[in-house]
């Protein structure tokens, strides 16, 4: 065995154990909190923990909430690699949606649907600059 | 950093108002745009539910991320001045461009997020307030250790942890804060750089020394 790949084999296990403790702490400490704050303590932790599952309508509703989160987690992924700590996903994800995405496209319902992407392509677009700007700052 | 965070609330207040100004419905109750029509509103996936197509451009997005950031020329140099920017200085790379375009690409994401989950799961625009969309993300983003393959492991975990809480608070009457603690628990322990460093030294050592004994059974010297 190589010295690299030693050192890639413990610096994969180092981060796998350090998040999955970080996970198990974080669920314990939630466990703990609902122990002593609700008042049907087994039930809480069952819809917790089973809750999603439990019916079709609430799993296609965490598939739902997956989305977004998703395409939010991949943008900071790039954001974050250049080592720049960039917080305005939030407001990219607000702008978009709140000008664009409502607004424009229902402004502009007398296009046809290639017209409505590009419509929607430019406002990204222009919310990017606005949010590359921050970090020349 | 913290232009960046202050943008959010100059965003989301002139968003506000345009809707208020412009955009709004004068027959909706309250602050909201007028309806998006049934063509701009992205297809169901699963009919009967709130799942869109969303979902298949969200797997598709993590499969071409992940081919940009560790496939492509581009998404190494983003990696390359992520870690080291004086290194890839020297070593050619446009410091400005790839810092530019790096938030460009990503702000890019999130928007195309916001706007999916406008346009799939909503009549009409109705948030008067943020999201925090941008924060998990930035927590998905700690978790998975910026690597996308893990994304969508880690969104299931975050989104499933929702989805319990919300659960839970209906039926038992619990609050669901308790989810951003734990996504701060996860946070510090994670950042924390001294957490289990003990413990990886410790097995670094066993490790050279356990190279160090292989290299003297074969008779050479370990030189690392």
């Amino acid at each position: 065995m190589s010295k690299k790949m030693t050192q890639e084999k413990l610096n994969r296990e180092f981060t796998v154990l350090r998040t999955g403790l970080a996970i198990g702490i974080g669920v314990l400490l939630s466990v703990i909190i609902i122990l002593l704050v609700s008042d049907e303590p087994l039930l809480s932790i069952q819809y917790l923990v089973f809750g999603p599952l439990m019916s079709l309508n609430n799993f296609c509703s965490l598939l739902t909430m997956w989305i977004p989160i998703v395409i939010t987690g991949l943008a900071v992924c790039i954001m974050f690699s250049a080592n720049q700590f960039n917080l305005f996903g939030e407001g990219a994800f607000l702008w978009w949606c709140d000008c664009n995405g409502g607004s424009l496209v229902n402004k502009f319902t007398s296009r046809d649907s290639s017209g409505r992407v590009c419509t929607c392509s430019r406002s990204c677009l222009r919310s990017d600059r606005c949010n590359s700007g921050t970090d020349e700052i | 950093m913290v232009g960046s965070m202050l943008l959010n609330y100059a965003c989301m207040n002139f968003g506000l108002f345009i809707i208020t100004y412009y955009f709004r419905d004068p027959s909706a109750g309250s602050v909201a745009s007028l309806k998006l029509p049934k063509t701009a509103r992205i297809a169901s996936l699963i009919p009967g539910s709130d799942v869109h197509m969303g979902f298949i451009v969200a797997v598709i997005l993590v499969i071409l991320t992940y081919i940009f950031m560790y496939k492509t020329r581009w998404g190494y140099e983003i990696r390359l001045v992520g870690q080291n920017n004086r290194f890839a200085k020297y070593a050619g790379v446009s410091i400005g461009f790839v810092l530019v375009s790096s938030q460009m690409i990503g702000s890019a994401l999130c928007g195309a997020a916001g706007a999916m989950e406008v346009l799939g799961v909503y009549r009409r625009f109705s948030w008067t307030g943020l999201t925090n969309h941008g924060w998990d993300g930035v927590t998905l983003g700690i978790l998975a250790g910026r690597n996308p393959k893990y994304i969508p492991l880690a969104a299931l975990f975050l989104a499933y942890l929702r989805k319990g809480a919300d659960l839970m608070s209906m039926k038992t009457g619990m609050q669901t804060d308790f989810v951003s603690i734990i996504q701060a628990v996860i946070l510090v322990f994670i950042l924390a750089e001294s957490f289990l460093a003990k413990y990886k030294q410790k097995r670094t050592c066993q490790l050279s020394k356990q190279l160090e004994e292989e290299h003297e059974e074969k008779g050479g010297a370990y030189c690392g």
